[in-house]
């Protein structure tokens, strides 16, 4: 039964897709067709590893309440586990899912051929280094990865500075971070150290580290930031400035370091070739990268990627606060993480 | 000496095939072999397991020698492994794991206070063995056994620490026919070598009547006599045991004048016959009777023969329903009007089927029993 | 009294060969069918693995080099050997605890002794993964354990650190106790109770018993389980991948589950582990099965009707009760209250009362809102239901024919027991790759799951299965045979009404297995067929620590209300149907 549903949707899915295939660009269409056309369509299978309580949950609510008729169905989970779905979603000839974003998604998605380039007309606001000029992908959000430490453990005299810091003996087992081979993760950590130190200083900064015994929790930066404010860990590298300040916000004793560089990623939104919903889901990132979405995001604590929505707390920006950002285009990025990732291998499996 | 008081035991309404027990009680004298005889559900295999220390009755007291092993009034319960009760069970429980010797060795290995040498098991266990004909079988595994071999090596291993007292769960109703016998034999030769009072439950009236010297016939937790095989046999307090202790032939009737226990008395049948009968308990005059009459005691002859019913000798006539060649004798059926009774009759005697024929029995022999 | 139970020989005999006379339709399409069907689930998975750990990513072209590079990764065999540890420490863990539990239920009068059952069933409907979320709390840096320790000692140190080989293993060990206690149980139940009194005839303490025959006596039965807690452990996930992931002790299953998870996923390496990983639990399950054929040696029905009288422990009585008690703590109290603590907060907080003014039912009214809750629960209960069905439909069969030596009962029989050894996580990498090659959309559909379940439990529901016929006495069947039934009726009138029971049990396991399973659902899960476990998972893996609390919690609560349901109309269900001797 459950397989005759899915080949009936797949059966009229075709028939929706046909007649749209060759004759429409991507941004030709108005707002209100888009949403007719999602209305057939329905649905929306959003892939996301943003933290449910957060933030998709008011996305949901707001774009459910301003487009009646069009449901977001969430898959949620670490964005390796969002990623490897899709791409035996698309192997098995059946992709699922209609759109998906995630600081170290674009590179597999178009080796696998998989991306719908598509420019939303609030893509215009975005900054240059914000969105890709073919389309592939548009920042939704933007976030800054620094070390965060649990208030109640640690003094503020023995907060960490800088990057040495981090060395002291004192908190050798008492580091954790996430074990998302991301640019938000220990490879965009270990890329940071190397852009920061260059590469022969910064390998030798990066085996004493190694010698810190990092815990790696098998989750995201959220999860790592959790253990820290539950008391786990004494500092987590590697955690959102958001997720701090969000948590600060209900009460946690948790706190947010400027320890320079902090690394810059962004939830690069990518609309996928193939998924059964494509309307509904250049509906939902034109909705994300417009300033009512923009505001929500603003309003859930994370930082909007259009410059003309301000933080909740401006702060978290490094113009604010005053700290220095390694975020490298998504091209070397792209070129170096597989050379971070057996760095992280070695040194710190 | 085992003395058995008021021994009572009740199971609730739900162990409907179980009627418990009411109080009991007995004495044995030592070396008596002492057998619990009745149907199943009769509470038999209860009161075994109440003296073993594997169930706990409700009320009454059991006392082996001069110890006293439960007793409610007193709160006394001697737990079961520190009775020194030797037990064989109906699947003669050998723990398949350890070997004939170590089966047989275990009572001595775990009695609480003793710690005999391994010479003195040896010499024990071999001694055991010998007494029920497995010498050298002591390395086997019990699984390679026959089921008479594991029988014995039950026995064995009940017997091995010389206990007081030795109980015996229907340990035949596992065996067929022939090794049945062989083992009762066996088991009476044992039982009188080694002295031992022993108890012993079934519901086969031969093993019962062959083996023991003193019978208890349970019915529903109740004690419907207690005596020697020849007592029960031969007098048996009510229609229930003589029924039980296998008489077909069980003619109600009523007593005609009252009786004393041992005297001579006329009951009259329901068909309107009278008998001179045997009284073994007294009854009195009007109460419902049944005579008890063994076929082996009735003679069975052509109505010509002289007819003798005088005090001694009764006579009835009758027709002969059918008879089943068994060899010298044959079981025949007679119709005396009303009822019918079996009786055995020379194969020879030249009497068919349908032939009037009369029927003569000592008036000893007819036992007027209450219903 | 006078049920005649068989000579104790023939009891020992009855693995005789014996067979039926040849003939009806039922006698060989039964075999056919059912041996179809087993080779279409088991093999297609095998095949798979082996092509896929053989066949270059890239290019399709045929390669050993997953295996050569296994072999040369130095990780490989330290992650073999902490596998055999983890496996091997928290097996006797669980089987000390379990059998020390079971026994004081099943055959002292200790007070107390319900609340083993209620810890084991809540627990077995309780997903593993809040347990091992739960464990990592308490015993965790700011578990109250080191925060006790600190308190008394001064050092500012850890006690414990539960992310390490001795976390896992406590862990571990704790979760399986109550399966072994459950099946134990059932087993010290099952056990000749006169073996036991005739130690005490002879003058044998409790102890003496215990130890020289109810234990010895048991003991095929315990190893045998010993064997099969090992192969489950060996196969285990969520322990390893949630505590010894971040305790950097690695496991074969986490390695399997790391390479799929590597960015491209390495299927290829992948298979090749699971390859190994399914050779080395062949092994185990050769020896598992030589066991359980002893064990099967001395079981033994005697025709007594009645219960054998628990061991009076006497004085000692609370000596039992604490072991129920603790039992419950570890297994089922502990957990839930520190779920229950976590999931009233608003954050991770330690146990402090300076916590508890931040106390809150925002998470649980976060979990009650959340309109996937329901979608969720009906696909978990739906794909563990129909699992659970059609595993024990198949091994009715199919156990049957095994144990009256049908017609390819032997390859019945091997077919049956393949799957335990696969590991969940290996199902799913061969079911994952199965669905990408099928024209058919399987791919993230929840039939794939059910598939996934059906083929892991085979080998449980053909254990209950098997064990149920056994307990089935021939003659039964024989006499129905005698009485003109054909093979089809006797096994329709006699035999499956009498399994039922055996059935029923063996749903429930499964069911309670399949609704509790991550390692193949975090796999096979799509956008629409999410199921409890693995949306737990995803909710705590992606940050949200303390609602995932709340919703195991809910979850937990609406199982344990389902079996509770479950029994209460089984019982019925069961007592109705039950002949009243049986």
């Amino acid at each position: 039964m459950l397989a005759a549903s899915s080949l009936m949707r797949r059966l009229g899915l075709a028939a929706v897709l046909l007649p749209l295939a060759g004759s429409l660009p991507a941004a030709a269409q108005s707002e209100k067709e888009l949403y007719e056309a999602a209305k057939k369509e329905g649905s929306i299978n959003w892939y996301t590893g943003f933290v449910q309580n957060q933030l998709v949950r008011p996305v949901v609510a707001n774009f459910e309440a301003k487009y009646p008729g069009v449901r977001i169905n969430v898959t949620g989970g670490r964005d390796i586990d969002i990623m490897i779905k899709i791409l035996a979603e698309a192997k098995a000839g059946g992709l699922q899912a209609d759109l998906v974003e995630g600081p170290s998604v674009v590179k597999p998605l178009r080796e696998a051929g998989l991306i719908q380039p598509y420019v939303p007309e609030a893509a215009a606001k975005l900054a240059p280094n914000h969105k890709d000029a073919k389309g592939d992908w548009n920042a939704v959000l933007v976030h800054y990865l620094v070390p965060a430490v649990n208030t109640e453990l640690v003094k503020p005299a023995d907060e960490p500075k800088s990057l040495e810091d981090l060395l002291d003996p004192k908190w050798k087992g008492k580091m954790a971070w996430t074990g998302e081979m991301t640019i938000a993760g220990p490879p965009g950590f270990i890329g940071s150290v190397l852009n920061a130190y260059g590469e022969e200083k910064g390998m030798a900064y990066l085996e004493k580290l190694g010698a810190q015994k990092v815990a790696t929790i098998p989750s995201n930066p959220r999860v790592v930031l959790d253990q820290v404010i539950a008391g786990q860990y004494a500092i987590g590298l590697v955690t959102y400035n958001h997720h701090s300040a969000i948590s600060i916000a209900k009460g946690a004793p948790v706190k947010w370091l400027p320890v320079n560089p902090a690394i810059g990623a962004m939830a690069r939104e990518v609309l996928l070739k193939g998924g059964p919903h494509p309307n509904g889901a250049k509906l939902l990132i034109n909705y994300l990268l417009s300033p009512e979405g923009q505001k929500v995001i603003q309003e859930a604590g994370y930082i909007p990627s259009n410059p003309a929505v301000a933080a909740k707390d401006p702060s978290l920006k490094p113009e604010v606060t005053g700290f220095k950002v390694f975020s490298p285009p998504p091209a070397d990025e792209d070129r170096d993480i597989d050379k971070w990732i057996a760095i992280y291998k070695k040194l710190f499996q | 000496m085992l003395l058995v008081s008021d021994l009572t035991r009740l199971f609730g309404a739900s162990s409907a095939n179980s009627a418990g027990l009411h109080p009991l009680s007995f004495s044995l004298k030592d070396g008596t072999f002492f057998t619990l005889l009745g149907p199943s559900g009769c509470g038999k295999t209860t009161t075994l397991r109440c003296i073993a220390g594997l169930e706990r009755p409700d009320r009454g007291s059991i006392r082996l020698g001069d110890t006293v092993l439960f007793d409610d009034a007193d709160g006394i319960e001697v737990p079961l492994n520190q009775r020194g009760i030797g037990m064989v069970f109906q699947s003669y429980a050998i723990w398949p794991h350890m070997s004939v010797f170590n089966n047989v060795a275990f009572p001595l290995r775990v009695t609480r206070g003793t710690k005999p040498s391994a010479s003195e098991i040896e010499a024990l266990v071999e001694d055991a063995l010998r007494r029920v004909d497995l010498s050298g079988f002591g390395p086997r595994s019990p699984t390679q056994l026959s089921g008479g071999q594991q029988q014995r090596v039950a026995l064995a291993r009940a017997i091995v620490r010389k206990p007081r007292l030795l109980l015996l769960d229907e340990p035949l109703s596992n065996l067929d026919a022939r090794l049945r016998d062989e083992m009762r034999a066996e088991l009476k030769r044992l039982q009188r070598e080694l002295g031992i009072t022993t108890v012993y439950v079934t519901h086969d009236q031969s093993e019962a009547l062959e083996l023991s010297d003193l019978i208890a016939v349970l019915d529903k937790g109740k004690l419907r006599q207690l005596g020697s095989p020849r007592e029960i046999f031969f007098d048996p307090a009510d229609s229930f045991v003589a029924n039980f202790m296998g008489s077909p032939n069980l003619l109600a009737g009523r007593t005609l004048a009252d009786v004393a226990a041992g005297g001579m008395g006329q009951v009259e049948l329901a068909n309107g016959h009278t008998l001179v009968c045997r009284f073994p308990r007294t009854l009195a005059a009007g109460s419902s009777t049944t005579v008890s009459l063994r076929p082996e005691a009735i003679r069975v002859t052509t109505p010509e023969q002289p007819p003798t019913s005088d005090g001694e000798i009764n006579r009835l006539d009758g027709r002969l329903i059918s008879l089943d060649f068994q060899g010298y004798g044959s079981r025949c059926l007679v119709d005396i009007g009303g009822h019918s009774l079996q009786a055995n009759i020379d194969s020879r005697a030249g009497i068919g089927a349908n032939a009037a024929v009369a029927l003569t029995f000592p008036a000893t022999e007819a036992l007027a029993l209450s219903q | 009294m006078t049920n005649s139970s068989l000579p104790a020989s023939e009891q020992l005999q009855r693995r005789t060969f014996w067979r039926r006379p040849q003939g009806s339709l039922f006698t060989w399409l039964a075999p056919a069918s059912v041996g179809l069907v087993l080779a279409l689930l088991v093999l297609p998975p095998i095949a798979v693995l082996i092509k896929t750990s053989l066949t270059q990513e890239q290019t399709g072209a045929y390669t050993i080099a997953h295996f050569r590079d296994l072999f040369a990764d130095p990780q490989f065999y330290t992650a073999t050997w902490n596998s055999l540890l983890f496996s091997g420490l928290s097996t006797a863990l669980s089987i000390l605890f379990g059998t020390t539990v079971a026994w004081v239920v099943v055959r002292t009068n200790a007070p107390w002794r319900g609340l083993a059952y209620v810890t084991a069933a809540v627990s077995l409907g309780t997903p593993y993964i809040l347990h091992v979320m739960a464990w990592l709390f308490f015993l965790g840096r700011s578990g109250p354990v080191n925060e006790l320790y600190r308190a008394f000692t001064d050092t500012g140190g850890n006690l414990f650190d539960v992310f390490s080989m001795s976390g896992m293993v406590l862990i571990q060990g704790m979760l399986w106790s109550p399966l072994v206690f459950l099946l134990l149980a059932a087993t010290f139940e099952r056990s000749n109770a006169e073996w036991e009194e005739a130690a005490r005839m002879c003058g044998a303490s409790i102890a003496r018993t215990m130890w020289s025959i109810s234990f010895r006596q048991a003991w095929p039965a315990i190893t045998g389980m010993a064997l099969f807690v090992f192969i489950r452990n060996l196969e285990s996930f969520d322990v390893p991948v949630l505590v010894g992931g971040p305790g950097r002790v690695y496991l074969l299953t986490t390695d399997i589950y790391l390479s799929t998870t590597e960015m491209p996923p390495k299927m290829g390496r992948a298979s090749a582990f699971s390859v190994i990983l399914i050779a080395v639990l062949s092994a185990a399950l050769l020896c598992y099965n030589r066991y359980s054929a002893n064990a099967d040696r001395y079981a033994s029905v005697t025709g007594k009707g009645y219960r054998p009288r628990p061991f009076d422990l006497g004085r000692h009585k609370w000596l039992g009760t604490a072991v129920v008690v603790l039992n419950f703590l570890f297994v089922l109290g502990l957990p839930l209250i520190v779920s229950l603590w976590l999931s009233l907060m608003p954050f991770a907080r330690p146990f402090a009362m300076a916590a508890l003014p931040f106390a809150t039912l925002e998470n649980f009214q976060q979990v009650l809102s959340d309109r996937h809750l329901i979608g969720l629960g009906i696909n978990t209960l739906v794909v563990a239901a129909e699992a659970a069905t059609l595993a024990m439909l198949i091994a009715a069969v199919a156990g049957w024919l095994v144990v009256r030596h049908q017609a390819g009962a032997r390859l019945i029989e091997v077919l049956s027991s393949i799957p335990i050894v696969f590991p969940g996580i290996v199902v799913g990498v061969a079911l994952i790759l199965i669905a990408l090659n099928l024209p058919i959309p399987l791919y993230g559909s929840l039939t794939l799951i059910m598939l996934a379940f059906l083929i892991r439990f085979l080998p449980y529901a053909m254990r209950y299965a098997h064990t149920g016929v056994l307990q089935i006495h021939r003659e039964l069947e024989e006499a129905a045979g005698a009485a003109g039934a054909g093979q089809f009726t006797v096994f329709r009138k006699i035999v499956v009404p009498l399994l039922v029971p055996a059935l029923v049990s063996g749903w429930v396991f499964i069911f309670l297995l399949g609704a509790n399973e991550l390692s193949m659902s975090i796999l096979l899960a799509g956008a629409n067929s999410q199921v409890m476990p693995v949306a737990i998972y995803d909710r705590w893996s992606s940050g949200q620590n303390v609602e995932v609390f709340a919703l195991g919690l809910v979850w937990t609560a609406f199982m344990s209300v389902l079996m509770l349901v479950l029994y209460l109309t089984g019982r019925r269900f069961l007592a109705a149907l039950r002949p009243a001797n049986l």
